[in-house]
C-alpha cells in the first residue's frame, strides 16, 4: 500500500470575479481532509450540507447518486458563481488500495448513460492514471480491471452538466477496497486517511481550472457598465441582452467602454441602443502590420 | 497529443495502431462510439481548443457527399469528404466552431473505405467529377499523423476522371514534393493579408510561408489554387488586400494558377450566434454584420465594395476562366 503523505495546502487567495470551485464528497469522513486543509467553515444552507472557504465550497451530498444529484442541482441553481465541480471520493477497484485516479468516463450502470469529462493535460494532472467510473445503486464488489465503482459520480455528472461544461466537472477517486481487501465495514478514520491522498490531485486540478478560466476583464467591464446604465434607464430582459452585446462590441472594437454618463441621461432603452449603435458604427476597424 | 480515444472497433486497425504508437505517452482510452464523446452536450469548444484530444474512429454510413450549391471550381459533379473532423488551427471565423460541440480532432482511420466510395461515385459519371477534401478540416495540417494524403494520391493516380482538391493553410507538403505531380489534383491555399493572419488565423503559417509552399509546389509541377476566402472587412481593406495581391502576383506564376476563388465572410445564422457566444470579445464578430436570408454577412454595400476591389485587382493578373467567385 502506498504511504500516505500529509499534505500542506498553500493558501489560495480568492479574488473578486473569480469563479468558485466546489468539491463534492458523499460522507463526512471523506470531507474532513478538505475541510481541515482548506480551512472551510460550515455554512447554514437549507437542504444541503455546505462548507465554504477562500475560493472553495465543499458540498457533502450524502450517499448514492440521487442524493448527490439533488444536492448538486440545488447548489448550482442557487450559486451561479460556481465555475467548476470536483467530485472526490473512495471507490472499489481491482487497482491498488490508496491509488488515486481521474475519471475519463462516468457511467450510470442503472441507465447506461455516460459522460466524458474533458481531461486536463497530463502535466496539469500530476500524471494520474485515468479510469472509467461506474456508478452503481448498490455496493458492487466485482472489482474489474480498469473500472472504478462508486455510488455518486453519475449523480454529480447528471446535475452538474446542466450548468457546467465537461472540462469543468472532474472526478478524483481513491481506491478503498479491492478483491484482496474487500469492503467489510466502513471505517471513517480509514476513509479520511485515504482521502488525504486525493488532496494534491484536487488542488492541481483547481489550479488548472483557474488558469483556464482567468477572470475575464472585458466581462467585468461590461457587467459594471450595464449595471450603471440599468440603474438609470429601464431595460427589459431582451433590452439588457442587446445592450450588453453592444457594449461588448464597443469594447472589442475601440478597446474601451463608451461614455456611460451620456447614455445614462437618455430616456429609454431604445434611445440608449440607437446611440450605442451609432457609436459602434463610427469606430474604425483596422488590421495593422 | 495528450489524450487519444480509440473506438473499440478500430483498436487493431493498422492506422490506429500506427498513430497510437506515435504517441506512447498519451492516455489511450477505449470508447464504443466516437459520437458518444464528440456530439455530447455540455462541451466548451473554446476550452477544449486549448488541449484537444484525438479520437480515432471508424466512419460508417455515407462518406462522400454532394457539395452545397456554389461550392465548385467549374466542375459539374462536386463532392466533399471528411476523413477528419476539426482542425489544429484556430481561425476566429472558422465555421467548424459553430458546427461542432467539440474541438477534439476526429480521424477516421478507414481511409480505404473513403477511397472505395470515391471510386464508385466517380464511376457513376461519364464526365469528370470533383472531390473536395478540407471541408471539415485542413487537408494537410495533421498529415504527419494521419498520412492520409499519400494513400489518397495513390488512388487518385488511378482515377483520371476524378479530380481532387486539397484545401489547406499548412506547409506540410513533404508527401507532395516526394512524388510526381498528378494532373488531376489541385492543391489550394487559403490566402489572407498577413495582419489578418496574425490577428484572426491563430496558429497558421504566415503568408510568406504559404507563398513559399505554393511556389515549391508549382515548381514541382502540381496544379495550385488560391482561395481568397473569407475576405474580412476592415477600414483599411484596400491597403491590406492591395498589398497582399501585389505580394502574391510577384511571387507566383499567376498564368499557371489552376483556379482562384473569392468569397466574403459569411456564416449560417445559427453558427454565427454560437461563435458570438464562444468569443464575445472577437473583433471580427464585433464589426457590423447583418442577416441576409439564412446567412450573416457584412452589409451589402460593404460586401460589394470588397468584391469589386478584389475582382478588379485579380483581373489584372489572371484570365476570366481561372476565376470562381463564391456566391
Ligand atoms: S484552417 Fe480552416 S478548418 Fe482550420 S481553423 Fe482555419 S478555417 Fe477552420
Amino acid at each position: 500500500m502506498p504511504v500516505l503523505i500529509p499534505v500542506t495546502v498553500t493558501q489560495f487567495r480568492y479574488t473578486d470575479g473569480m469563479s468558485l470551485v466546489c468539491i463534492s464528497t458523499a460522507l463526512a469522513a471523506e470531507s474532513r481532509p478538505f475541510i481541515d486543509a482548506l480551512n472551510l467553515r460550515h455554512v447554514h444552507t437549507r437542504g444541503i450540507r455546505l462548507y465554504a472557504g477562500d475560493g472553495f465550497l465543499l458540498l457533502q451530498t450524502g450517499l448514492g447518486k440521487l442524493q448527490a444529484a439533488s444536492a448538486m442541482a440545488a447548489l448550482l441553481h442557487s450559486r451561479p458563481d460556481v465555475g467548476a465541480v470536483l467530485n472526490a471520493g473512495v471507490c472499489g477497484s481491482a487497482a491498488e488500495i490508496g491509488s488515486v485516479h481521474l475519471a475519463h468516463e462516468v457511467v450510470d450502470v442503472a441507465t447506461g448513460r455516460r459522460w466524458f469529462p474533458h481531461l486536463p493535460p497530463q502535466r496539469h494532472a500530476g500524471q494520474l492514471p485515468s479510469c472509467a467510473v461506474h456508478t452503481c445503486d448498490n455496493v458492487d464488489i466485482s472489482y474489474r480491471d480498469g473500472v472504478l465503482f462508486d455510488m455518486e459520480a453519475a449523480g454529480i455528472a447528471m446535475a452538474a452538466s446542466t450548468y457546467l461544461s465537461s472540462d469543468a466537472i472532474q472526478y478524483v477517486k481513491v481506491v478503498s477496497d479491492n478483491s484482496s481487501a474487500t469492503l467489510a465495514a466502513f471505517e471513517p478514520a480509514r476513509a479520511s486517511e485515504l482521502m488525504s491522498a486525493c488532496l494534491p490531485a484536487v488542488m492541481t486540478l483547481c489550479d488548472w481550472f483557474r488558469q483556464n478560466h482567468l477572470a475575464d476583464d472585458s466581462a467585468r467591464i461590461i457587467e459594471s457598465c450595464s449595471r450603471d446604465i440599468l440603474g438609470k434607464v429601464r431595460h427589459s430582459v431582451s433590452d439588457t441582452r442587446q445592450l450588453q452585446r453592444l457594449l461588448q462590441r464597443h469594447l472589442s472594437l475601440a478597446g474601451r467602454a463608451p461614455d456611460i454618463s451620456t447614455l445614462q441621461r437618455l430616456g429609454s432603452a431604445r434611445q440608449v441602443r440607437a446611440r450605442l449603435q451609432q457609436a459602434v458604427q463610427a469606430i474604425t476597424l483596422r488590421y495593422e502590420p | 497529443m495528450d489524450t487519444i480515444y480509440i473506438e473499440r472497433s478500430v483498436l487493431s486497425h493498422p492506422r490506429a495502431l500506427r498513430i497510437c504508437n506515435r504517441f506512447p505517452d498519451a492516455r489511450h482510452i477505449t470508447i464504443e462510439r466516437h459520437s458518444d464523446l464528440f456530439n455530447a452536450r455540455s462541451q466548451d469548444f473554446r476550452q477544449q481548443k486549448k488541449n484537444p484530444s484525438l479520437i480515432l474512429a471508424y466512419k460508417a454510413g455515407k462518406r462522400v457527399h454532394a457539395t452545397p450549391p456554389g461550392y465548385h471550381i467549374g466542375g459539374q459533379h462536386n463532392y466533399y469528404f471528411s476523413h477528419m473532423l476539426n482542425c489544429i488551427y484556430d481561425c476566429r471565423y472558422c465555421f467548424l466552431q459553430g458546427m461542432y460541440q467539440s474541438a477534439n480532432h476526429v480521424v477516421f482511420v478507414n481511409s480505404e473505405d473513403f477511397m472505395t466510395d470515391i471510386r464508385s461515385t466517380a464511376g457513376q459519371h461519364s464526365a469528370d467529377s470533383w472531390y473536395f477534401s478540407g471541408y471539415d478540416c485542413d487537408s494537410l495540417a495533421l498529415d504527419p499523423v494521419t498520412q492520409f494524403v499519400d494513400d489518397c494520391l495513390d488512388h487518385f493516380s488511378e482515377l483520371p476522371n476524378a479530380w481532387l482538391e486539397l484545401r489547406t493553410k499548412s506547409t506540410q507538403i513533404r508527401p507532395l514534393l516526394k512524388r510526381a505531380a498528378l494532373p488531376n489534383v489541385v492543391v489550394a491555399y487559403s490566402v489572407s493579408p498577413q495582419p489578418i493572419i496574425a490577428a484572426e488565423e491563430h496558429g497558421t503559417p504566415s503568408l510568406a510561408k504559404r507563398l513559399d509552399a505554393l511556389g515549391r509546389l508549382q515548381a514541382h509541377g502540381w496544379k495550385i489554387g488560391l482561395r481568397f476566402d473569407p475576405l474580412l472587412h476592415a477600414d483599411n481593406f484596400n491597403d491590406l488586400y492591395g498589398e497582399m495581391f501585389d505580394t502574391v502576383f510577384r511571387q507566383l506564376d499567376m498564368s499557371a494558377v489552376h483556379s482562384v476563388s473569392l468569397g466574403v465572410f459569411r456564416l449560417p445564422r445559427g453558427f454565427h450566434k454560437r461563435l458570438v457566444r464562444l468569443y464575445p470579445d472577437a473583433r471580427l464578430l464585433a464589426a457590423p454584420i447583418e442577416q441576409r436570408g439564412a446567412m450573416m454577412s457584412y452589409p451589402e454595400a460593404t460586401t460589394d465594395a470588397m468584391r469589386s476591389f478584389c475582382l478588379a485587382r485579380l483581373k489584372t493578373a489572371i484570365r476570366p476562366e481561372q476565376l470562381f467567385p463564391c456566391s
